[in-house]
């Protein structure tokens, strides 16, 4: 019974010495940091807002609340690949270092920026994930936690997109057998992850960042765990993404830890100050540090559990909303103490001011474009010809096709992912002709349609769609000639439709828009003559121009 | 130039694109123009004719009453319609070259609207060629039958070549 007796009792000196761990405030005895943020994009990505920024809230809350040494926390912004490496070798020797007198060392790999399937985008250049993978694995550490938020350029979210997760972690479960290994991500490989204007960072990484700040803390021992982090960053990931035009974003968990057990990141209940939510508090609160705006951090509590947010001492601003009514609070949260929010205390304002939840949604987008037309040479225009008209020359034409003028302004709006309406005047026909006895004749047509698009999304750059449309248009024509004895001068209306079916593509590289590019056929029977000919202003044309994107916050 | 009848303006491709719509019947409108024995003279028509009208291309070499060359006008509704003349007959003089008048008369009743009248020359390889006769006084001639007067003598200026004189 001894050896059992001595067996329980070590195994119980072992338990109170890992639970004193709950008040240490270092995760593991030696512990690195990799931070790297590159907001540009690579060929047809879009530049990314807030990737640097996270990058520097993660690393700062690392030396905050996770107990890194700051000389452990390499922090590169916008690096090349090869700055990467190199700072990943350089570390290489000290882990060397550690595993030789027998020291545990962690290294925490955190990446925010574009991504494709198979590699990070670092502006210009790629970084591929097999590289990387290799690189972090030749590392002799004990634990090894790499979270990527990886992003390709999207619609207006500024979407994100990989399937690095999957690729990454599959592949690294096989040459880590013998470490603990885990990679978390900000989606699976087959969704966009997407950065919010309100939260001015992406939306996994900011409740990456406020799960460690406490509000993932599920069993209230004061310390995040990997698991509780996760837990919380992929709910709430999930929650905000939803309602996005990218649509929900489901973010991604693998461990192969080996023995490590539960891994804490954070220790919040040992930071210096905190911002309290009381167990009968229920509402959706944003806390943004004061002056600068800053979101630290969202939340969205239910009654029933007390919420303790870490943060650092200073001054706070705290929105709350619930249900149709909306507070405004002001928060002084001094150095080793802590503030409740207290409903009490705060200030009523309009539900508008409460910025709501979720990413701006395109509604409304804008065109503006210039084209080529060749409307068919009918009878119309053959019988102008038989008396002795010829069109002018013009820059770009020649004898046998009018000036290049065609014109289109509208607005389109997006009724779902891939359909939308529009609506758009135009200037459809115009040509110039003339005469030897100095007579001068033109017209110019008109049209106001409306019309029905569709969309496909071919990249998250390039967007193919195909229309139809219909409308009420307007032919103008004017003669001039000088005669002996009189001069005329005579201009004409004539009304009648306009119609066209087109397709074309929409390269949208930026926030804004981009270009659009689009050929149809047309059909706009409208403008008569005496002799009963009627001019169709429609055939084929092209048009290019500009497409201006307007998203809404909702 | 109007010689015989009326016309009035009237609208054509567009209301305000005047042409000359031909009244009643008869009407003659002409233009002057040159011959020679190496180019066609053509004769182009935009207009609206209608069968009825009876309107004939005449050409009346020396403008002295004559007409050696004519060819009725089909109907048409606003198509270009182009006529060849062919050239006259003077290999007796070289290089000379006569007066003559076009001619558009309006013989019937039906109704004619002219837009467009051009007269040009054109390079032509002609088989058949308009021998004058009736020569005017004056004109070179080959032969006495061949002048009004009966008479052809010797010209004064141009050595070999004959022209008609009064009698």
């Amino acid at each position: 019974m001894r050896p059992v007796l001595l067996a329980l009792l070590a195994m119980l000196a072992i338990f109170f010495a890992s639970s004193g761990a709950a008040a240490q405030t270092r995760p593991h005895p030696i512990a690195y940091a990799v931070v790297v943020g590159s907001n540009p994009g690579g060929a047809g990505q879009q530049q990314l807002e807030y990737a640097e920024k996270d990058a520097e809230r993660v690393a700062k809350l690392l030396v905050e609340l996770g107990g890194y040494d700051a000389q452990r926390v390499r922090l590169l912004l916008r690096p090349d690949a090869g700055r990467v490496l190199a700072t990943l070798d350089g570390l290489k020797r000290q882990f060397e270092a550690h595993a030789s007198r027998g020291e545990d060392a962690l290294l925490f790999f955190y990446y925010s920026g574009h991504a494709r399937a198979d590699a990070l985008n670092l502006g210009a250049q790629t970084l591929r994930l097999g590289t990387l993978r290799q690189r972090l694995t030749a590392l002799p550490a004990t634990l090894t936690i790499t979270v990527l938020d990886a992003c390709q350029s999207g619609a207006f979210s500024r979407a994100k997109g990989a399937s690095r997760a999957a690729d990454f972690s599959y592949n690294s479960m096989q040459a880590l057998r013998t470490r603990g290994f885990a990679v978390m991500a900000s989606s699976t490989e087959k969704e966009l992850s997407q950065e919010s204007d309100e939260l001015k960072s992406s939306y996994f990484t900011h409740h990456f960042l406020v799960g460690l700040r406490g509000a993932g803390d599920h069993n209230r021992d004061g310390r995040v765990s990997l698991d509780e982090v996760y837990r919380y960053a992929y709910a709430r990931t999930l929650a905000a993404t939803a309602r996005t035009a990218v649509g929900g974003q489901h973010a991604t968990l693998e461990t192969e830890l080996m023995g490590q057990g539960d891994v804490p990141l954070s220790y919040p209940a040992a930071a210096d100050a905190h911002v309290e939510l009381a167990p009968d508090f229920d509402g959706r609160v944003l806390l943004q540090i004061q002056p600068s705006g800053s979101v630290i951090a969202e939340v969205t509590k239910a009654k029933g559990t007390q919420l303790t947010l870490a943060v650092p001492s200073g001054s706070y601003s705290a929105t709350v909303k619930r249900g149709e009514k909306a507070w405004s609070c002001e928060l002084d949260v001094k150095s080793r103490a802590g503030v409740t929010l207290d409903l009490g205390r705060c200030t009523a304002v309009a539900d508008g001011s409460a910025s709501a939840k979720g990413a701006g949604r395109e509604v409304w987008n804008f065109e503006v474009g210039f084209g080529f037309g060749a409307p068919p040479e009918d009878a119309y225009v053959k019988h102008l010809h038989t008396f002795g008209f010829s069109e002018s020359y013009g820059p770009l034409i020649t004898q046998r096709w009018c000036e290049p003028a065609l014109f289109t302004s509208g607005a389109e709006r997006r009724l779902t992912r891939g359909l939308g309406v529009f609506a758009r005047f135009q200037i459809i026909d115009h040509c110039e002709f003339r005469r030897l006895d100095s007579a001068e004749f033109s017209y110019y047509a008109y049209s106001l349609d409306a019309g029905v698009r569709g969309r496909l999304e071919l990249l998250d750059w390039l967007t193919g769609y195909a229309q139809v449309e219909i409308g009420p248009a307007l032919g103008v024509t004017h003669l001039s000639a000088a005669g002996t004895t009189e001069t005329i001068e005579s201009e004409e209306a004539n009304f009648g439709f306009h119609t066209r079916a087109s397709a074309g593509l929409m390269f949208l590289p930026w926030k804004l828009g981009g270009f659009f590019a689009e050929a149809g056929y047309a059909y706009a029977p409208l403008i008569e003559n005496e002799l009963g000919d009627v001019h169709d202003s429609g055939g084929f044309a092209v048009l290019i121009g500009f497409h201006i994107r307007n998203t809404r916050t909702e | 130039m109007l010689e015989q009848g009326r016309i009035e303006r009237a609208p054509t491709w567009h209301e305000k694109d005047y042409g000359a719509r031909m009244l009643d019947a008869p009407v003659v409108i002409s233009h002057p123009t040159t011959l020679n024995d190496q180019t066609c003279t053509r004769f182009s028509l935009v207009g609206d004719v209608e069968a009825e009208a009876q309107l004939v291309l005449e050409l009346d070499v020396y403008d002295n009453g004559p007409i050696e060359f004519e060819e009725t006008i089909p109907e048409t509704r606003w198509e270009k319609q182009t006529f060849v003349v062919p050239p006259v007959d003077l290999n007796f003089a070289a290089q000379a070259i006569v007066s003559a008048s076009l001619r558009l008369h309006k013989r019937g009743a039906g109704n004619v609207v002219l837009a467009r009248l051009e007269v040009g020359t054109i390079p032509c390889v002609a088989t058949t060629l308009i021998t004058l006769r009736d020569i005017p006084d004056g004109e070179f001639c080959p032969s006495a039958d061949r002048c009004r007067s009966g008479r052809c003598e010797p010209s004064p200026s141009v050595p070999g070549v004959g022209v008609c004189v009064a009698p």
